[in-house]
């Protein structure tokens, strides 16, 4: 039946359309007063004259799709109407934005771009109350988002405002293991097992610190392997100190030093150890130069090389482990240090909280070092 | 065909980690506290990008309650993202002192520069020196809150005066070391003053709030809570400011009706706090009510002076505006239940002010 004929039949149902299209190609028409409820097609309607026939169809904005349009015609469709009480509206709403996630989100930016600004204001309601209280790694679950970061990305210095000396070595650490991938780059080495970069890495760094002690080639012997493999395991104990001293006896180059950042998330709900690591980490940066030089045992004072033997045992246990614990751990060192000091909140019970591994833990994955402020933030929530 | 559904796949994925989610993500931060703003700065770093592009969601440091919040706020400050910063606010923060104020002075200088809002209430271990400090580095603040620190002393009020011209709101509440000296300078600087609270300032005298009461007068809201010292002399001024909203007599026990009439003369208060002003009786109410027609709140707590006659003249001229309405402890008010109250205050919804 032609539109005219069903005029002549049922002439209360003679109303005015407006015609919309969208990004897909198809049209639609839609009742007028539904329609122009959005400012955005009202004023295709009225500014432009558009949208009176299939011809002059209105084009809906690209990102609005089909699906998130019907729901904003439905949202119309009902809102429009004069007479409805604000309980009435009210529990309209309540139960409009019941859908996932996604849905919502194709709605806001689709309600965003039709300029409907009561939806707009109930769906970024209803995604923020989603939001609140989630740590990153839970919002980036719940909107499904890759966590973007190049290896690169991962290795950039961290702003060190107050100089702190722990930030320092960690810089020195991404620089070395930057300047590595570009050489592995050049060179086109395959990728070496994550476990085996690791383990070098270790070793390198107690060599690096000690100097010169051994031979000076970057041999790994499976003996070496073992114990690291022993050290993993026992990490979660506080005895990890044998293991690494046997460790110290070996020596290689100075080739990579930084762990590779990537690694499983684990969670360590601890503080980890408060430990003065200033003035070690002051010796270890002033003998840097003569540890290239690889010649550095008369440097040092036996005592304070104990003291330093010691203390790298503890740091480098820490600095094996998974990135984020580690990041955690140096930002969370406890109070006498003296620079930054980022431990939990006052309140008693947040405090217990954190540590039995809530929804606010402290410990969910923050890998980067972009954003050592924003997670000294978050510390406190 | 597989191959196509993948693609199609992935340039969905794009399209909604690229486009949707920043898009969708602007419009919801706007929404959120700063604990949920960051969080989402840590969940990738396209998004961490996309929200630091918006600079309206980075006008804002909230760090109350924070312990170490000294180091934090340098740390903060540091950061491009804030250095239009225009509110900080430290309200009960711990480990905040002159030396990291100092310290911000010399490292954030720039950031500092268009900050209008600064809280330091409850930031007990600020001196008159850390005022001096974060004055001279703020000269545009607009927004000055200090309350219940005793280290501040009128010098600190004459370095704020000096370093900073637009003050229109300042809270001085249980700074109980301030004088009269403070109520002359803020006269002599601040005539467009919109807000101040003394509360508990106890040291002040009739001489200092007259001072007040001559000059500023713009003010809109003064809070003289606890101060029980003032008498007529002072009070009786306070009709001269007719811009004034929100007055709070609360322990002013040498009031009397004479200087109830005169705040009537107020024509534009809302909010009037009378609670434990003793010497008040009927007489005073009904002048109240003949003047301030728009009253919304009113407290009359432990006024025994007061009978049902000041309830039914206060009925007929602000019973369509009052909501709050504070009656409790006035024996002189026989009928005083809520539903006679609300027989009277029909769009009364609080009926305790004071606890």
């Amino acid at each position: 039946m032609s539109e005219v004929d069903m005029a002549v039949i049922k002439p209360e149902m003679m109303k005015s359309y407006i015609w919309l299209q969208t990004a897909d190609g198809s049209i639609q028409q839609v009742e007028q007063e539904v329609a122009m409820f959005c400012p955005m097609i009202c004023h295709e309607v009225i500014q432009k004259g558009m949208g009176s026939s299939k011809s002059y169809a209105i084009s809906v904005p690209q990102r609005v799709n089909p699906a998130s349009l019907s729901l904003i015609l439905d949202y119309c469709r009902f809102h429009q109407v004069p007479g409805r009480s604000n309980k009435e509206r009210k529990s309209f709403d309540e139960k409009f934005i019941r859908m996932d996630t996604k849905r919502l989100c194709e709605l806001t930016s689709a309600a965003d771009s039709l300029q409907l600004k009561p939806l707009v204001d109930l769906t970024s309601r209803a995604l923020a109350r989603i939001i609140e209280g989630r740590s990153p790694e839970e919002i980036r679950e719940i909107f499904h988002l890759p966590d973007d970061l190049t290896e690169e990305e991962k290795l950039e210095p961290l702003k060190n405002t107050t100089d702190d000396p722990r930030i320092r070595l960690l810089n020195r650490l991404y620089a070395k293991k930057r300047k590595e991938l570009k050489e592995k780059e050049k060179l086109k080495i395959v990728e070496v097992e994550e476990d085996r970069v690791d383990d070098r890495s270790v070793d390198d760094l107690l060599s690096f610190i000690n100097g010169g002690e051994g031979d000076s080639k970057g041999v790994r012997t499976s003996k070496n392997k073992k114990k690291h493999r022993r050290k993993k395991d026992q990490q979660k104990s506080a005895s990890a100190n044998e293991t690494i001293k046997t460790h110290k006896q070996e020596s290689n180059g100075l080739n990579s030093l930084c762990p590779c950042a990537e690694a499983g998330n684990e969670f360590r709900p601890d503080q980890g150890e408060t430990s003065n690591m200033q003035d070690v980490e002051d010796d270890i940066f002033a003998r840097k130069s003569e540890f290239d030089d690889g010649d550095v045992d008369d440097e040092i004072d036996p005592a304070l090389k104990e003291k330093i033997d010691r203390e790298v045992e503890d740091f480098a246990r820490r600095l094996n482990s998974d990135w984020p614990e580690r990041m955690q751990e140096i930002l969370s060192l406890g109070q006498e240090i003296r620079p930054l000091h980022y431990s939990v909140n006052g309140n008693g019970r947040r405090n217990a909280k954190n540590q039995i591994g809530s929804r606010n833990d402290i410990t969910p994955d923050w890998p980067h070092g972009w954003n050592n402020f924003d997670q000294m933030l978050m510390q406190v929530v | 065909m597989n191959q196509k559904m993948e693609e199609e796949r992935a340039k969905e994925e794009e399209t909604w980690s690229r486009e949707t989610v920043p898009k969708v993500m602007r419009i919801v931060s706007s929404r959120l506290p700063q604990r949920d703003l960051i969080s989402l700065l840590l969940v990738s770093p396209s998004l961490h990008r996309t929200l630091l592009s918006y600079s309206s969601l980075w006008l804002v440091i909230d760090l109350r309650e924070m312990n170490n919040a000294g180091n934090r706020l340098i740390a903060a400050l540091s950061m491009p993202r804030y250095q239009n910063v225009k509110q900080i606010n430290l309200e009960f923060a711990q480990d905040i002192e002159d030396r990291h104020l100092d310290l911000l002075k010399t490292k954030c200088l720039g950031s500092l520069q268009n900050l209008e809002s600064l809280n330091l209430n409850g930031c007990q271990k600020i001196s008159d020196k850390g005022i001096e400090i974060i004055t001279t580095a703020c000269p545009k603040l607009k927004v000055f809150s200090i309350y219940w620190n005793v280290r501040v002393t009128d010098i600190g009020i004459q370095h704020l005066v000096k370093n900073c011209k637009y003050i229109v709101d300042l809270n001085l509440s249980g700074c109980k070391n301030i004088s009269d000296k403070s109520l002359q300078l803020v006269a002599d600087n601040y005539q467009e003053i919109e807000s101040l609270n003394l509360t508990r300032c106890v040291k002040l005298t009739d001489g200092g709030l007259q001072k007040i009461l001559l000059k500023c007068t713009s003010l809109k809201s003064l809070n003289l809570y606890a101060l029980s010292s003032f008498t007529g002399e002072a009070y009786n001024k306070i009709s001269l400011l007719s811009h004034l909203c929100f007055l709070d007599l609360c322990g002013a026990q040498n009031l009397s009706d004479e200087g109830l009439a005169c705040i009537a003369k107020c024509k534009n208060l809302v909010s009037l706090n009378l609670t434990w002003c003793v010497r008040i009786t009927d007489a005073g109410v009904i002048v109240l009510a003949q003047g301030c027609t728009s009253l919304e709140f009113l407290s009359l707590f432990g006024i025994v002076g007061v009978t049902d006659k000041c309830l039914e003249v206060l009925s007929s001229f602000c019973s369509k505006t009052l909501t709050t309405l504070d009656v409790n402890g006035c024996v002189g008010i026989k009928k005083r239940s809520r539903d006679e109250l609300l027989q009277l205050f029909p769009y009364l919804r609080c009926f305790k002010v004071h606890s």
